[in-house]
């Protein structure tokens, strides 16, 4: 198993380490539930650094990108940031990615578990164009901070960046922690504002502790990655490998920002493949609360009386709605906010509501 | 980036309304726009005019809590228009209002900034200040993160000496469009590093810069003005709004 | 030419049936004139909370562009049911798909039949548009 430079520091911590996309990963460092409400009231920190890195350059660096992704990579204003697919010949995602579009070339950031067989796709596809990809995920760390507190403590060990200027979904480049021209984006995983930072392998450790130093007074806690999915989920952001995956139709995901099936894109690989999918929707992911005990999880299925309706991608307990919540591709006609159901839970019928996804939003909220 | 030489306006029939109203209270400026906005579609209107007391204005949609640094002991009031915090001290504001099909108006938004501003570098060519949209230089006045309008720029604003010049902004509603313009004639503190024409033109007024607008206004639009006052309605509903644009409610709603 | 399943107002706003619904949208016209195609110059857009009640032709939200802000007008009232909050943090999906993804508000539409006299078919919104551009 793979180790981030902050491995040590999670073990000392005294993490639940688990595997993860091929890392020895931090779940929890206390209670999954606390650490989600410490990101919704206060900050988190997260060690990412398994996430896959990419610099694409070269002339053809931005046609690579949209030859081979389904956001439109040539439209992304410099500075700003797009989530996409990199979809197979059928327009089965094959991952999700954030783009980031530089005045040099493109930063890609890929899940840590596709990220090497991402990295043969985009390199088989580079054809007669000029351009490379370099992996930097091994020569660098990424970390998070999430939550409503987060510009104020980054803030604390940054200069020559303002941090308010960066816009949700856009990246500048700063000094954190003495470390000059360091990349900061404004994204997240966890539904909450909050930065990304990219940052040398070595120096990982030592903008954690920084971050931590600066942060305890207003609450920042580090945050293991059970806390991250359910925030995602919350947040109606999807995961690889349950919203999207190779064998499902991710025109019905919810995901239709990331898909620029418009005439200025051109062709890509996919295209043709969702465009098909696009008219073969039968389900429309929705989120689903349930009334009993079990949490709902992944595969399980949703019936209306005798029939199977639907199945369940994600599933978790709420830390901001305290209720077991989930993710489901439910038939078109019942995707209705209210609409009742049965899910099964090993032969076992318990009752589930359809609901309208995000569960949470912090620009929702009142 | 070269400047359209005449916007290719056809003349209007009906001669234009000119509001001059100097001094105005911040929160009265404000809602004596949105009258004008409202009953824009029926006369077009230019109005010119300056505040008492000096008052830092924010977009639509700026947080307050971004410009609180910034803020001070200065009077606030929020704008319906969107863009930046201008602070208007030693300046000329203007607003213009009329029906979206209007010549000056109709098409793309950023055409009509490019009539406007290039009406206005006209006037500022006759005071001997060259001024020229950005284009995709980079302004000496660029200042990240202060939220104040003179501090970004984009490639249609307009600059002189490599600062930006004048700040712009519109609000659509219903099919009439309210231009906001302010030219900077003396600096501010709250906006430091941006171009003014005093800088150049040392006694130059409001009123007379005013005038020198309205002129170029009729040679580019082939249109005529008619010097008025607000309407009585009008002047009815700056009153009866006024509070409302300096209220915590409007300054402070997000 | 654009879409003939939904109806079409001067402001540039779309209604469209569906099922019990209606869905409201901007037109890529409108798009068009915010931001001259560049899809990062969408900078805002606030929409209306789930549960309010909207009259025809009432302002139900606004957008900016860096160049205006624009008043989103409601073709028809009835009771939001439910935003596209995508929208908000993902503008640029109004440059891209107008029609579709690109939806604002979903509405319980106070009459199921859209015949405001303000609503015009696809036809008569290219009239308008054309006629508008002289």
């Amino acid at each position: 198993m793979k180790q981030t430079p902050l491995h040590d520091v999670h073990v000392a911590l005294g993490a639940r380490m688990v595997e993860f996309g091929g890392w020895h990963m931090p779940l929890q460092y206390g209670s999954i539930l606390e650490e989600g409400k410490i990101v919704r009231t206060a900050c988190g920190l997260f060690d990412l650094s398994h996430m896959g890195r990419f610099q694409v350059q070269g002339r053809d660096a931005v046609a690579l990108v949209d030859r081979v992704c389904t956001n439109h990579c040539a439209k992304i204003p410099t500075g700003s940031i797009r989530y996409s697919l990199l979809c197979n010949e059928e327009g089965r995602p094959l991952d999700d990615l954030l783009i980031y579009r530089d005045a040099v070339g493109v930063y890609l950031v890929v899940n840590a578990s596709n990220s090497e067989r991402d990295l043969a796709w985009i390199r088989g596809h580079i054809g007669g164009l000029a351009a490379e990809v370099r992996d930097e995920t091994s020569d660098t760390a990424m970390l998070a901070l999430q939550g409503p507190r987060s510009q104020e403590i980054l803030a604390k060990i940054t200069r020559a960046v303002d941090l308010a200027a960066i816009r949700y979904y856009a990246f500048g480049f700063g000094t954190v922690a003495g470390l000059k021209q360091t990349r900061i984006s404004r994204t997240g995983y966890t539904g909450e504002d909050g930065f990304e930072l990219y940052l040398p392998k070595a120096e990982g450790a030592r903008v954690w502790q920084e971050l931590l130093a600066a942060g305890t007074p207003a609450g920042l806690k580090p945050i293991g990655l059970g806390a991250r999915d359910v925030l995602r989920l919350e947040a109606g952001m999807a995961l690889y490998g349950h919203e999207l995956s190779a064998e499902g139709n991710p025109r019905e995901a919810g995901i239709e920002f990331a898909l620029a099936l418009t005439p200025a894109k051109g062709d890509f690989i996919g295209r043709a493949g969702l465009e098909r999918l696009g008219a073969a929707r039968g389900a429309r992911l929705v989120g689903i609360t349930t009334e009993g005990p079990r949490v709902p999880r992944q595969g399980q299925e949703l019936f209306q009386g005798g029939a199977k309706v639907g199945v369940v991608a994600s599933g978790g307990v709420s830390p901001t709605l305290g209720t077991n919540i989930g993710s489901a591709f439910v038939k078109l006609g019942l995707d209705k906010e209210g609409v009742e159901l049965e899910l099964d839970v090993r032969g076992k019928r318990q009752s589930a509501r359809v609901r309208e996804l995000p569960f949470y939003s912090r620009t929702r909220k009142k | 980036m070269s400047l359209p030489e005449d916007a290719g306006v056809p003349a209007a029939r009906e001669p234009w309304r000119l509001l001059l109203t100097w001094d105005g209270e911040p929160g009265w400026n404000m809602a004596l726009d949105e009258a004008l906005l409202q009953s824009a579609d029926r006369r077009a209107v230019l109005r010119f005019y300056t505040w008492k007391p000096h008052a830092l204005s924010l977009g639509y949609f700026q947080r307050w809590r971004e410009l609180a640094p910034q803020a001070g002991a200065n009077v606030l009031v929020r704008r319906f228009s969107g863009g930046g915090a201008i602070h208007h001290s030693d300046e000329l504001t203007f607003s213009v209002a009329a029906a979206d099909t209007h010549a000056l108006f109709h098409g793309e938004v950023s055409r009509s900034y490019e009539r406007i501003h290039g009406l206005l570098a006209r006037v500022f060519a006759e005071l001997g200040v060259r001024a020229a949209l950005r284009g995709e230089q980079a302004l000496l006045s660029e200042r990240a993160g202060t939220g104040m309008c003179f501090h970004h720029s984009t490639p249609l604003d307009l600059a002189w000496d490599g600062k930006k010049g004048v700040g712009s902004a519109q609000r659509r509603r219903g099919g009439r469009v309210l231009h906001h313009g302010s030219i900077k004639l003396g600096a501010s503190a709250l906006e430091e590093g941006v171009a003014t024409l005093r800088a150049r033109v040392p006694a130059l007024e409001p009123a007379a810069l005013a005038e020198r607008v309205r002129g170029e206004w009729e040679r580019t639009l082939g249109c005529t003005f008619a010097r008025e006052e607000p309407s009585a309605l009008e002047l009815e509903h700056a009153r009866a709004r006024a509070a409302f644009y300096r209220s915590d409610e409007f300054v402070r709603r997000r | 030419m654009r879409p003939n399943d939904r109806k079409y107002t001067k402001t540039h706003e779309w209604v469209k049936l569906s099922g019990e619904e209606v869905v409201i949208g901007i037109t890529d016209f409108a798009v068009q004139e915010l931001c001259s195609g560049n899809e990062g110059d969408l900078v805002y857009c606030d929409l209306p909370e789930p549960g309010r009640s909207l009259e025809a032709g009432e302002t139900f939200g606004e957008i900016e562009s860096v160049k205006a802000v624009s008043d989103l007008n409601a073709p028809v009232a009835g009771t939001v049911n439910s935003i596209n909050v995508q929208i908000e943090e993902h503008l640029e999906i109004l440059s891209r798909d107008p029609w579709n993804a690109g939806w604002l508000v979903k509405l319980a539409p106070r009459s199921k039949v859209l015949d405001g006299e303000e609503l015009m078919d696809a036809a008569a919104y290219e009239a308008f548009i054309a006629a508008s551009k002289h």
